[in-house]
C-alpha cells in the first residue's frame, strides 16, 4: 500500500512539473508571435495610439515577466482572469466551452469504443484471412488520416443529409434534442474513427495472439462455443491493454477534438483555444491549456489506476 | 376564483404570452406593429461574413468601442448612426438618423435635425442623447474605435442640443461639412442616457457584451439572444422609425465551419460566400441562386516600406508610377476574377465613382497600365538592364519581396501575374505568404524587416486619405510629402469637392501605393431568402430588413421581382 501512495505521489509529482512547464511554454510562445490582443479586439485597422490605450486597458502594456507572474498570483487567489476579447471570466467560458467538448468527447470515445469493440473483435477473429486484412487496410487507412481530413470526408460525404456545422439548426427558437443529435454525429463518429484506427489493430492482434495459445484450444476441446471462448476467456485477456491505450490516447483525443471543433463549427473547448490563440486571447488560451493538460494528466492518472485495480502486479513493478 | 387557479396551473405558458403581449411596457411596440399593417414572417440565418473577409466572432455590442466589421454589422442594426451611407457612398436618407444636416458659421458649426424617432422602449430619440454620446467619446479618450475620423473627436470643440431634435456640432476652425457627416457622423450614433446612465471607460468596456446594454435600441432590430462566439438572435423593432423588417427572427451565425456549402445544402444556412474559382461551378447546384455583392468601397494596394534603407527607389516617384504601368489589371481582373472586377490605379475607388475627379473620369490618368511606359519611366530614373534583364543602378539591382496574406488565393493569384509582369519590365520580385497579424504587426512596427506588402482598406464616406496618405498617416509604411500633406488638408477643410479632386490627381501622379483590382463577393443563397442583392452597403455594413423568405406561410413583399 505505502508503495502505491508512493508511485501515486511521485506520478503526481510529475504531472505538477508538466503542468508548469506547459503554461510557461504557452505563455512565451502565445507572446512571441506576431501582432497582439488589440488588433481582434479593436478590429485590424485600429491606430497605433488606439492600440497603446486598448493595451493599457487590459494591461498588456507592463513587463512580460510582471504579466506572467500576476497570472499565477491570480491563478492561487483561485482567478485564470477576464478574457481580452470576450470580456467574460475564463473559468464561467471554460467550463461552459469544456461542458460541450466533454459531451462531444464522451460520444465519440463511445462510438469509438463501439467500432474498436466490432471492429477489433472481427478483426482479430478472421486475423489471417483476406477479410481481417481488409479490416486491417481500413484501420490503417484511418490511422494515417489527420482529424481534419477525416472531418472534411464525412462532412462532403453526408452533405444535404447531415448538418455540418454548429450544434442545432438555428431556424428554430427552440432546437428539439433530435436536432441536437443529428448535429452530434459527424464530429462524434470523426472523434469514433481516430479512436477506432488507433485502438482496434492492437485489439485485434491481442484477439489473434490469445486465440493461438492453447487455453483456447483446451476450452474448444472442452465443446465450447467459438462466442464464449471469445466472451469469456479471450476478451477479457485481450481489452486490458487496451484500457492503458484508451488513457493513452486521451491527449491525441484532446488534440484531434481542436481540429473538429473547428472543421465543424463546434463550439468547444478545442474550438474556443483555436479562437483565443488567433485572437491572441492569452488568458483564455492559458486558462485553456491549462485545463486540456490538467484533464489529460487525470486521464493517465485514471487509467494508471484502473490498471493497477485489474493487474496488482503493477504495485510491485 | 378556482377557475382562475385551475387557468393559472393548465396553461402557464399561454399566460405569460398573454401578459407578454398585453403589459404596459410591450403593449406600445406591438400596437405601432399592428398600425404599420407589416406583418414580420419568417426566419433566416446568415453568417456574419457576408459582405466582408472570413467570418469573426462578435466581441462588442458596444458601437463605441470596436471598429472590426464583425461588431459593426450587427451594432449597426441596434443603434442608429446619425448618417448611414447608401450604396452611392453618399448619405442614405430613409436609413439615416439624421433628418437634415446644415453647415453653418461658415463652416465652424453642423447643424443635426433629428428625425422624431423612439426608443424601443418607447422613449423620444433626443439632441441630449447625442449630446451623451459625445461625452461617452471624450471619457473614452483613444479607447474610442474612430478616434480622427471625419474629424471626431479632434476637430470638434463641443456638442451642444440646440432643442429637442436639433443638435450643433461646433468646430475648431472651418471643415468640410460633407467630410464630418459622412467619415464621422456615420461612426456617430446617439445613446440612450436614459438606459445607460452615467458610465465611464472602466463600466463600459468590461461591459462591450453585456446584452443589458442593448436592450434599448433605436435601430431596425431587436437582440434577443447573443451567445458569444456562437450566435446572435434578433427581432424586428417595432418602433423603428425607418422601414420595417420584413423578417419576424434574424439569426447572425458568428461561425463557419469548414464546409459552409454543406452547410448550405443541409439547410442550416440561408446564404453564404462562395469562393471566386467556383463562381461558375456553383451555378450548377440546384436549389440555390448565385448572387455577385459588389466590390467593396475601398481598394487592395502594394503598400511600400519608406523606412527601409535597403529599397531607396521606393522614394523615387518614377518608380512608383513604372511599377504601377507594368500591372496589367485587364488579365488580373479577367483570370482572377472572371472579369467581375474593375480596373482601378487611383487612391479613389472606381467603384461608385461618387468621388472620382473629372480627369478620373475622362480617363486622363499619368499611369495607364502601359509597359512601355513602365519601362521609360525607369530609364529615366537610370535603372538599366543588366546581364540577367532585371535593371541594376550603381550595382545594385531593383528587386524587393512582397508580403502578403496566406487566408487569401486571390491576392496571391493577384501577385503571381504582378510577378510576372514586372520581370517582363527589368524587375524581381520575391512574394512571401504571411498571417494577417505579420502583415498588421509589420504596417505598424515602423521597421525595417520588410520591403512591401499587400493590404486592403476600406473607406467610410469621403476618400480624403486623410490618416493615410498625409505624414504620420497609418497604414502606409511611412510614406511623406509636404504637397501631399497640403492637398490632404484641403481637402477635409474647404467645402465642396475641388479639394479632393486636386488630392485625387495629385496622389494618381505619386502612386504612394499600386493600387491592385479587387473582387466583389460572390454568394450562393437559398431559394427562399430574398432580398439579398440590396441588404449590404459598399463598407460592407447590413440593412437586413432588406430580407424576405418565401416559405414558412410569408408572402412576398415584392410581388416577385427582387432576387
Amino acid at each position: 500500500m505505502r508503495a502505491a501512495c508512493g508511485r501515486m505521489a511521485a506520478r503526481g509529482a510529475e504531472a505538477a512539473a508538466s503542468i508548469i512547464l506547459l503554461v510557461t511554454l504557452t505563455f512565451v510562445l502565445a507572446h512571441a508571435s506576431p501582432g497582439g490582443p488589440a488588433y481582434a479586439i479593436m478590429g485590424l485597422k485600429v491606430r497605433p495610439d488606439t492600440v497603446a490605450a486598448v493595451d493599457h486597458q487590459i494591461g498588456a502594456d507592463t513587463a512580460l515577466w510582471l504579466q506572467y507572474l500576476t497570472w499565477w498570483k491570480h491563478l492561487l487567489q483561485g482567478s485564470l482572469g477576464t478574457s481580452y476579447l470576450l470580456n467574460q471570466p475564463v473559468t464561467g467560458l471554460l467550463l461552459g466551452y469544456a461542458g460541450r467538448s466533454l459531451l462531444l468527447q464522451v460520444s465519440g470515445l463511445g462510438l469509438g469504443v463501439i467500432l474498436t469493440l466490432a471492429g477489433g473483435i472481427a478483426h482479430g477473429k478472421f486475423y489471417d484471412t483476406r477479410f481481417g486484412r481488409l479490416l486491417g487496410a481500413i484501420e490503417i487507412m484511418f490511422y494515417a488520416m489527420p482529424g481534419f481530413v477525416i472531418g472534411t470526408f464525412l462532412a462532403l460525404l453526408c452533405a444535404g443529409l447531415l448538418p455540418s456545422s454548429g450544434i442545432a439548426d438555428l431556424h428554430h427558437a427552440a432546437p428539439s434534442l433530435a436536432d441536437r443529435l443529428r448535429h452530434l454525429l459527424l464530429p462524434a463518429l470523426s472523434l469514433g474513427l481516430m479512436t477506432y484506427s488507433g485502438l482496434a489493430r492492437y485489439l485485434a492482434e491481442g484477439i489473434a495472439a490469445e486465440l493461438r495459445l492453447p487455453y483456447t484450444r483446451t476450452a474448444l476441446a472442452k465443446g465450447l462455443g467459438p462466442w464464449a471462448i471469445l466472451s469469456r476467456h479471450v476478451l477479457p485477456n485481450a481489452l486490458r491493454p487496451l484500457i492503458t491505450l484508451l488513457g493513452l490516447s486521451l491527449p491525441a483525443l484532446a488534440a484531434g477534438s481542436v481540429a473538429i471543433e473547428s472543421v465543424f463549427a463546434y463550439p468547444g473547448l478545442g474550438w474556443l483555444l483555436w479562437r483565443s490563440a488567433l485572437s491572441h486571447d492569452y488568458p483564455l488560451l492559458i486558462g485553456g491549456v491549462l485545463l486540456t493538460g490538467l484533464a489529460t494528466i487525470l486521464g493517465n492518472l485514471a487509467a494508471d489506476m484502473v490498471n493497477t485495480i485489474l493487474d496488482p502486479r503493477r504495485l510491485y513493478a | 376564483m378556482f377557475l382562475t387557479r385551475f387557468v393559472q396551473q393548465a396553461y402557464p405558458q399561454e399566460i405569460k404570452v398573454f401578459w407578454f403581449f398585453f403589459s404596459k411596457k410591450n403593449i406600445l411596440p406591438f400596437a405601432a406593429l399592428l398600425l404599420a399593417g407589416a406583418a414580420p414572417c419568417g426566419t433566416a440565418v446568415i453568417p456574419n461574413s457576408i459582405g466582408q473577409a472570413p467570418p469573426s466572432p462578435v466581441t462588442s455590442l458596444n458601437p463605441l468601442l470596436s471598429s472590426s466589421v464583425a461588431n459593426n454589422q450587427l451594432t449597426e442594426l441596434l443603434f442608429r448612426p446619425l448618417v448611414w451611407i447608401g450604396q452611392d457612398d453618399r448619405m442614405d436618407a430613409a436609413r439615416s438618423l439624421a433628418a437634415s444636416i446644415t453647415p453653418l458659421d461658415g463652416n465652424r458649426r453642423l447643424r443635426v435635425v433629428l428625425k422624431p424617432w423612439r426608443w424601443s422602449d418607447g422613449v423620444p430619440v433626443t439632441a441630449d442623447d447625442a449630446v451623451y454620446t459625445w461625452e461617452r467619446i471624450l471619457k473614452l479618450g483613444d479607447l474610442f474605435a474612430f478616434t480622427h475620423l471625419g474629424g471626431i473627436p479632434d476637430k470638434v470643440a463641443a456638442v451642444h442640443a440646440v432643442d429637442e431634435h436639433t443638435v450643433d456640432f461646433v468646430f475648431r476652425a472651418p471643415t468640410n461639412p460633407d467630410w464630418v457627416a459622412l467619415n464621422g457622423l456615420s461612426n456617430f450614433p446617439p445613446l440612450p442616457r436614459h438606459a445607460w446612465g452615467d458610465l465611464g471607460p472602466d463600466d463600459l468596456w468590461p461591459r462591450q457584451t453585456d446584452p443589458s446594454l442593448a436592450r434599448v435600441v433605436d435601430g431596425p432590430f431587436i437582440l434577443t439572444e447573443l451567445h458569444l462566439d456562437q450566435f446572435a438572435a434578433l427581432v424586428p423593432n417595432p418602433l423603428y422609425g425607418g422601414a420595417p423588417a420584413h423578417l419576424a427572427r434574424l439569426v447572425v451565425e458568428f461561425m463557419e465551419g469548414s464546409h459552409p456549402l454543406a452547410a448550405l445544402r443541409s439547410g442550416e444556412l440561408d446564404m453564404t460566400h462562395v469562393p471566386l474559382a467556383l463562381w461558375d461551378a456553383d451555378k450548377r447546384l440546384t436549389g440555390f441562386k448565385a448572387i455577385m455583392l459588389p466590390e467593396p468601397f475601398g481598394y487592395t494596394c502594394v503598400i511600400y516600406n519608406f523606412s527601409n534603407e535597403a529599397v531607396p527607389f521606393f522614394h523615387d516617384a518614377r518608380v512608383r508610377r513604372a511599377l504601377t504601368d507594368a500591372t496589367d489589371q485587364k488579365t488580373m481582373v479577367d483570370v482572377v476574377y472572371h472579369g467581375l472586377s474593375h480596373e482601378n490605379r487611383m487612391v479613389v475607388p472606381v467603384v461608385p465613382p461618387t468621388w472620382l475627379s473629372p480627369a478620373a473620369r475622362s480617363g486622363n490618368l499619368p499611369v495607364r497600365g502601359d509597359k512601355v511606359l513602365a519601362r521609360a519611366e525607369l530609364e529615366a530614373a537610370g535603372w538599366h538592364t543588366g546581364a540577367d534583364g532585371i535593371r541594376e543602378k550603381h550595382g545594385k539591382r531593383l528587386a524587393f519581396s512582397v508580403m502578403v496574406r496566406a487566408d487569401i488565393p486571390e491576392r496571391m493569384e493577384l501577385l503571381q501575374i504582378w510577378q510576372s509582369d514586372l520581370r517582363s519590365v527589368g524587375i524581381e520580385l520575391s512574394i512571401r505568404p504571411v498571417t494577417t497579424m505579420q502583415i498588421e504587426a509589420s504596417l505598424s512596427c515602423g521597421c525595417s524587416s520588410w520591403d512591401a506588402l499587400v493590404d486592403g482598406n476600406t473607406i467610410a464616406g469621403i476618400p480624403d486619405g486623410s490618416g493615410h496618405f498625409d505624414t504620420g498617416g497609418d497604414f502606409t509604411g511611412g510614406y511623406s510629402d509636404a504637397r501631399m500633406d497640403s492637398l490632404v488638408r484641403a481637402s477635409v477643410e474647404e467645402p465642396g469637392e475641388q479639394g479632393l479632386f486636386a488630392y485625387e490627381d495629385y496622389a494618381a501622379q505619386e502612386q504612394p501605393v499600386t493600387i491592385l483590382p479587387q473582387g466583389g463577393f460572390p454568394l450562393l443563397v437559398a431559394n427562399r431568402l430574398g432580398g439579398v442583392a440590396e441588404f449590404v452597403n459598399p463598407q460592407g455594413f447590413w440593412a437586413p430588413e432588406e430580407l424576405f423568405v418565401t416559405d414558412e406561410g410569408c408572402l412576398r413583399p415584392d410581388g416577385g421581382t427582387r432576387r
